[in-house]
């Protein structure tokens, strides 16, 4: 992973784009995760896909992440936290991965949808959310993208 | 330097960085505590009964699942219940994977105390997380398949499938309903020919009618060899992992869905 790599997938470069709908399935009991996969045209990453993870405990605190990557060599170049503190950030913030360290540093958004801080969100809501992430990641929504609520 | 400055101090650094958020019926407490990636400790209290019930909202046990431990069995599984029950927690209406626990209104500090360190030592079986090389490719094509199956289809790993010897061998999936029954088996890249050939056996070699068996080959057709396809078509249908829908679409020709899903 290079610093080349990281920048060319997350810009236009990649040409990334999602491929097929959400699959949802339920890790440790309780968290519904969903995973799209994206295609892009860096072989030397794939493969690639966007996972939302969404606890029904905290409903309007989902997250969103894109993997790059497999195994080893796999990686979540961007993570975003809907409602979660990550100081010196009160809420909504991103993670970001850099080539050669595992730190991830955070930031704070500004283009994610505000999502009230209650034990229930709006219908349509994380629809909303994934678009809104994969387009700071420059990954195009597919002709074939089929959205399933988790 | 004294006691009382060094407990000033921490009483200070506590509620300074202590923030509450209502929340339903009750308040969220954002604690000045991280966990591994971070971000904040945060506990739910709710009034229930005569006292409150402090929850860290499966929290910990979301991290995990992200971090990619499993805590549906095996050893972080053990662990996290030990942790639970060396917290003295007595985990009040707590679902699988939450850290939860009720008590007094007098001692509420301790309880949410408490629940964020018991959260936080869960949040640290983090490390246990395999380091493995990567998702085999059988249990790709089991999540994909079990995703468009839902509810409306019977899936079995690693199901027997019948030889014309009479004997039985294991393919990876059969995917059954209202009495018919396709047979998938995936065929991965890591040794292609070896792969394909244990398909091309097992399939050729079975009772089960071709238009019912289904070879699903790992990534895209321009990474197989057209003999290979070929090969493998004599014997079933060949669908490619890496095209988005063919493989949902040939099971749902093959396997249609139950007549009552179909009524309602």
């Amino acid at each position: 992973m290079t610093a080349a790599n990281l920048g060319a997938l997350l810009s236009p470069l990649a040409q990334a784009v999602t491929l097929g709908g959400i699959a949802w399935t339920t890790k440790n009991r309780v968290v519904r995760e969903g995973t799209v996969r994206v295609n892009t045209v860096i072989p030397v990453l794939a493969p690639c896909r966007l996972r939302m993870t969404v606890n029904p405990l905290k409903p309007s605190e989902p997250a969103l992440q894109y993997l790059v990557g497999d195994g080893r060599s796999g990686f979540s170049a961007r993570r975003l936290c809907v409602n979660t503190p990550h100081s010196p950030f009160p809420g909504t913030h991103k993670h970001r991965v850099e080539p050669g360290g595992g730190d991830e540093g955070a930031y704070e958004p500004d283009d994610i949808p505000a999502v009230p801080l209650q034990p229930r969100v709006a219908p349509g809501t994380y629809r909303a959310i994934l678009e809104a992430f994969a387009a700071e990641c420059f990954i195009m929504i597919g002709d074939d993208f089929a959205w399933v609520e988790p | 330097m004294d006691a009382a400055t060094v407990i000033g101090a921490v009483l200070r650094a506590v509620n300074d960085h202590t923030v509450v958020h209502p929340y339903g019926d009750g308040l969220l407490v954002d604690l000045p505590l991280t966990y591994g990636d971070g971000d904040g400790v945060r506990v739910l209290v709710e009034p229930m009964g005569s006292g409150y019930r402090v929850t860290d909202r499966a929290t910990a046990a979301t991290l995990l699942a992200m971090a990619g431990v499993n805590l549906t069995a095996g050893r972080a599984a053990e662990a996290f219940g030990e942790i639970l029950r060396n917290a003295g927690l007595n985990g009040v209406n707590a679902i699988p994977g939450e850290v939860a626990t009720f008590g007094a209104p007098d001692d509420l500090g301790r309880l949410i105390l408490d629940v964020a360190q018991a959260s936080l030592r869960a949040d640290q079986l983090r490390w246990l997380a395999p380091r493995q090389a990567g998702v085999r490719f059988v249990d790709r094509v089991t999540d994909r398949v079990a995703a468009w199956a839902g509810r409306t289809r019977k899936l079995q790993r690693d199901a027997q499938i019948p030889l014309q010897s009479g004997r039985s061998r294991p393919v990876t999936l059969r995917v059954a309903n209202d009495g018919t029954a396709a047979y998938v088996q995936a065929v991965s890249l890591r040794d292609p020919d070896q792969a394909a050939e244990h398909c091309y056996h097992v399939f050729g070699l079975s009772t089960i009618p071709r238009e019912k068996r289904v070879a699903a080959l790992d990534g895209s057709e321009q990474k197989w060899s057209k003999a290979i396809v070929a090969e493998l078509r004599t014997v079933s249908d060949v669908e490619f992992f890496d095209d988005p829908l063919s493989l949902e679409r040939q099971l749902e020709k093959m396997v249609p869905p139950p007549q009552t899903a179909l009524r309602s």
